[in-house]
């Protein structure tokens, strides 16, 4: 009985933030879940859950989940690859910590003020449209606009690769030098050492940053919806609608039936982000 | 964001002289860095350009005198430093504890730091909003939007 006191007079100093999780992360959570098996007199009904995943709804979640899987891996690729030229520049210090700060920041945009720089940039008459035209190469006639799938791939690009490269440079600063030297005195060339080193290494924690740009891109929201008014149909902007009213009344929980299967996704997505982590810092020991 | 790139930077910095500077040897793909750094520098900075010469220089200064301006501005600084205080406050001092008495729940700390980036936003406020300090199943615009929600 003691040692239980004990423990529990120790755990006294998370219970703040304890509860602060119960109440904004949690208890939404179990409330949605919950919302979605309910009808509108409480009772327990799957046909929230079978409306969410047929139709229109469907459709969302694939184009909500090809977003993300886009956006994802291509700004995962781009982000590495910026990250280790920041990181092995020289005098690479001031250059990091700009890169750091300037990455903090852009990883930060969203909604209505980057869609607004986007189409300014970016939209029929935007400055690079219209560089490109003069240049003899009009985008908008090639099949390309800003308001498509392709064109906010584009966009995502803009808060996703500054994110990939927060989270990325620790893992980078985990490759010892002494690795590569070791692997050159052995014969090793650029290719095998990151064939049989540095790649391995890495691995596991570029697909474990690639599964945290995947819940961002997948959580992400206002960009959209400002840029396209819905013409997407992604699964967080169908959430919104339910959140305005505009929907038939009846069906509000269909909503928490959405929000459940996000939630879904990114917990399938969790469980190989933290099987990949735990990994990754075994490696990297 | 600034948490997570504060894990690595206490990593090893590259030694100031005589020592080996990064991964690559120094100046093996100079060229190469070069490109990515000019390419990324177009990509974050001509959108900003971009917007600069559509809203023009001078939109700056009527924005300013526009009805709504000072109290919407007002607003938007005081919930950044409200929200800033209060995670610093609630933040701060489990970080510190988790670290210096309960190592054991570091992993799961991280874990659950990392949740609000992946759980949808939209999904916490059809939580929130709509069971916690309203009707059951009362979603109308005006819950949705009441300001003091």
């Amino acid at each position: 009985m003691p040692k239980l006191l004990r423990g529990l007079r120790r755990a006294a100093g998370v219970i703040p933030f304890g509860v602060y999780v119960t109440l904004f992360l949690i208890a939404p959570m179990v409330a949605v879940t919950i919302g979605a098996f309910q009808d509108n007199n409480g009772g327990f009904t799957l046909s929230n859950v079978n409306a969410a995943t047929h139709g229109v709804y469907l459709k969302g979640f694939w184009q909500s989940i090809i977003l993300s899987v886009l956006t994802s891996v291509i700004p995962g690729i781009l982000g590495l690859i910026i990250a280790y030229t920041i990181f092995t520049a020289k005098r690479g210090r001031v250059l990091r910590q700009m890169a750091i700060t300037a990455a903090g920041v852009f990883a930060n945009f969203g909604g209505v003020p980057l869609a607004f720089l986007f189409i300014a940039t970016l939209g029929s008459s935007g400055l690079v449209s219209q560089w490109l035209t003069s240049l003899g190469f009009d985008p908008y006639a090639h099949g390309f606009t800003l308001y498509s799938l392709s064109g906010v791939v584009v966009v995502y690009l803009y808060f996703q690769i500054p994110l990939m490269v927060l989270v990325i440079l620790p893992a980078l600063e985990g490759l010892r030098p002494a690795w590569r030297e070791a692997a050159e005195n052995l014969g090793a060339r650029t290719w095998d050492y990151w064939r049989y080193v540095g790649g391995p290494v890495l691995l596991p924690s570029f697909l474990g940053c690639v599964l945290l740009l995947f819940g961002s891109a997948l959580s992400a929201y206002a960009t959209t919806e400002a840029l396209t008014n819905g013409t997407i149909p992604l699964t967080s902007i169908q959430i919104g609608s339910f959140l305005n009213g505009n929907v038939i009344a009846g069906q509000e929980n269909i909503g928490k039936a959405l929000g459940l299967g996000m939630v879904v996704i990114i917990a399938v997505a969790m469980v190989i982000y933290v099987a990949m982590q735990r990994r990754a810092a075994k490696w990297l020991r | 964001m600034a948490a997570l790139a504060q894990g690595g930077s206490g990593g090893m910095g590259p030694p100031s002289r005589g020592g080996f500077r990064g991964v690559a040897p120094p100046g093996r793909h100079s060229i190469w860095r070069w490109v990515v750094l000019l390419v990324t520098g177009a990509y974050f900075l001509i959108p900003l350009w971009a917007a600069l010469r559509f809203a023009g220089i001078g939109a700056f200064g009527s924005v300013v005198g526009e009805a709504g301006f000072t109290s919407s501005l007002a607003l938007s600084v005081r919930l950044a430093v409200i929200t800033t205080l209060l995670t610093i406050a609630l933040i701060l001092p489990t970080a510190v504890y988790v670290h210096l008495r309960l190592p054991k729940l570091r992993r799961l700390l991280e874990g659950i730091t990392i949740l609000p980036i992946v759980i949808p936003p939209v999904v916490l406020i059809v939580g929130v909003l709509v069971d916690l300090f309203a009707q059951p199943t009362a979603i109308s615009s005006d819950t949705a939007k009441a300001p003091d929600r």
